[in-house]
């Protein structure tokens, strides 16, 4: 499943923006090649996110895997839930499964990301 | 030469059992456990389609073994080497005792490089006096040239590599009987019960001596409905259990048999993820992965099943370094670990910073006990919860970590830069001494036969 409003990595994170906050999160693809998520890594409120640089991770059975940050900017908040409840990933992952929110970023890092059509290419050739 | 490899496929191959997996099987746990089907999620292993789990969860496969776990095995592949030099070819090249070997006994070994380093680990098992198969890891029945992980290689099968040391005369007959047999594994203490019911007691039986049941890493040959069979007390998972080999053309209908009967036992079909848990959670110490523990650049001097697959009073290939290293004094060491989360190809680092050795396995399991996993000191809250989960694996040590009394030893876990500089926040853990799960396959049958 793609949504058609929101924009995406070719490392499969996927970015909402909802006024002057970008909502981060692993795609539905993402989360159903991993299998069971069993733990998320999340930074703190108010650290820095670098573009194309790591996070936190995402922890499956079998595997862990690095998240990246689509664009730059401050971090501003966390989805605490994945504390207690790390399968939201798996049950929702664009909705509750959501994992930081951003501030301060460049709207020309958000353009530049891949839109719908390209992600759903990019995936269906994966 | 003649080549006895195959040649690496265009594509994966699929399991003759594959098609099976998909329709039936799925539909089953749906009738017997109302569980929907899921698309099961595949893997290429040794140039194969393999299931990582099927519509159950990997977690749920790594459990099934605690009372019967069934896996398909067809991706492993059997060669056969019969005639009159055939025990000495491979007394010649392998590490074990192979003269030694009586008829109807199993014998761990490896497949070694000159250096030393390790090709394959195998089973041999000795049909006849003449007459010997080795059970090996899947991919290493191809020779020639293919693309794996993103990078062109030259492979040589096993069956290869130990040609090259046949002598000119002698008579020695190699062949892969693999697209003949189909191996089905069946591991838990259920198992005992599952091949009573299917095949009858008798083929459990001693073949020595027929009053007691069959003695641990030994097989019996046995016809059902005029068919031949082999069945072995061995298995990849320290758990009592065994390897099935059915002959190809009942495969398909004996598998269902099989994984149905399991499944009415409380047990699964096991993905190669759950496998993984099983075999890293066998006994005390973990049993090794070729490819992963061993490979073709390291010795596996220290491993924990060395001893085993080695017998330094006679040669074999590769034997002098070995020796050599031996002579020098080995200090490396595998040990098992345990940690809150997957730490695969981290480095581990004494609580002081000393770096200790190198991740070579991961997986997380639900087989860690609640006191060993409330050893880690983890905030994570599964991994301190009643029926939590923690990462289970195995890690070569430069020495061995532990002091004269065996105890846990703390760690850290840590990424590395190029440097190998540890960098960001480790994952905690420990170093294992007595392992996840008692190893029961050594034990009596009869301890499972009233089951």
């Amino acid at each position: 499943m793609v949504r058609d409003d929101l924009k995406y990595t070719q490392t499969h994170e996927w970015v909402k923006i909802d006024g002057d906050t970008a909502i981060i999160g692993i795609t539905d693809y993402a989360q159903q090649e991993m299998g069971d998520i069993v733990y998320v890594e999340l930074p703190e409120v108010d650290d820095e996110a670098v573009k194309g640089e790591s996070f936190g991770s995402v922890e499956a059975v079998k595997a862990v895997e690095d998240i990246n940050s689509p664009i730059s900017g401050t971090i501003s908040e966390i989805n605490e839930a994945l504390e207690d409840e790390p399968e939201l990933v798996n049950k929702s992952a664009y909705d509750e499964g959501w994992l930081i929110k951003i501030k301060d970023f460049n709207d020309e890092e958000v353009n530049n990301l891949l839109d719908s059509e390209a992600y759903k290419k990019l995936i269906a050739e994966s | 030469m003649k080549k006895f490899g195959f040649d690496f496929p265009e594509n994966p191959r699929n399991t003759i059992l594959m098609e099976t997996e998909e329709k039936w099987y799925l539909n089953l746990l749906k009738e017997k456990r109302g569980i929907e089907p899921k698309p099961i999620k595949r893997s290429n292993f040794g140039q194969y389609n393999m299931a990582v789990n099927y519509s159950t969860s990997v977690l749920e496969e790594s459990k099934a073994v605690n009372d019967i776990a069934i896996y398909n095995i067809d991706h492993m592949a059997q060669v056969e080497f019969t005639g009159k030099d055939a025990c000495s070819l491979l007394n010649r090249v392998l590490p074990a005792n192979i003269e030694n070997m009586k008829i109807g006994q199993c014998k761990y070994s490896v497949l070694l490089t000159e250096k030393g380093t390790v090709i394959d680990d195998l089973i041999v098992m000795r049909r006849d006096e003449e007459d010997f198969v080795i059970v090996i890891n899947a991919g290493h029945d191809i020779t020639g040239k293919g693309e794996e992980h993103g990078e062109t290689k030259e492979f040589i099968a096993d069956a290869d590599h130990i040609a090259k040391y046949k002598k000119d005369g002698e008579d020695v007959k190699i062949e892969d009987i693999s697209d003949q047999i189909v191996k089905i594994d069946i591991q838990g203490r259920f198992s005992f019960k599952l091949v009573k019911e299917l095949y009858g007691e008798s083929v459990m039986k001693n073949r020595n001596k027929p009053a007691k049941n069959m003695g641990y890493f030994t097989f019996n040959e046995f016809d059902y409905e005029n068919e031949h069979y082999i069945i072995s007390r061995t298995g990849y998972t320290s758990r009592w259990g065994f390897e099935l080999y059915v002959p190809q053309k009942v495969a398909v209908e004996q598998f269902k048999r099989i994984v149905e009967k399991a499944v009415d036992l409380g047990g699964l079909l096991v993905g190669l993820g759950g496998r993984d848990e099983n075999r890293t959670s066998a006994g005390n110490v973990g049993l090794p992965l070729n490819g992963s523990e061993y490979d073709q650049q390291h010795t596996f001097t220290n491993a924990p099943l060395f001893a085993a697959a080695v017998d330094m009073e006679k040669d074999f290939v590769g034997k002098s370094e070995i020796q050599k290293e031996l002579d020098e004094g080995i200090k490396k060491q595998m040990c098992l670990i345990i940690s809150e989360g997957i730490v695969v190809g981290r480095g581990v680092y004494s609580l002081d910073g000393k770096r200790l050795g190198t991740v070579t396995s991961s997986i997380n399991s639900p087989n860690v006990s609640l006191e060993k996993r409330q050893f880690i000191g983890s905030k994570r809250k599964l991994v301190n919860a009643e029926d939590g989960t923690a990462a289970i694996g195995l890690a070569w040590f430069y020495e061995s970590p532990y002091g004269e009394v065996k105890t846990n030893v703390p760690v850290h876990f840590f990424k590395e830069d190029a440097e190998k500089n540890p960098k960001g926040k480790p994952v905690l853990g420990f170093i294992c001494p007595d392992g996840i799960m008692p190893a029961t396959a050594p034990k009596p049958l009869k301890k499972i036969a009233n089951l």
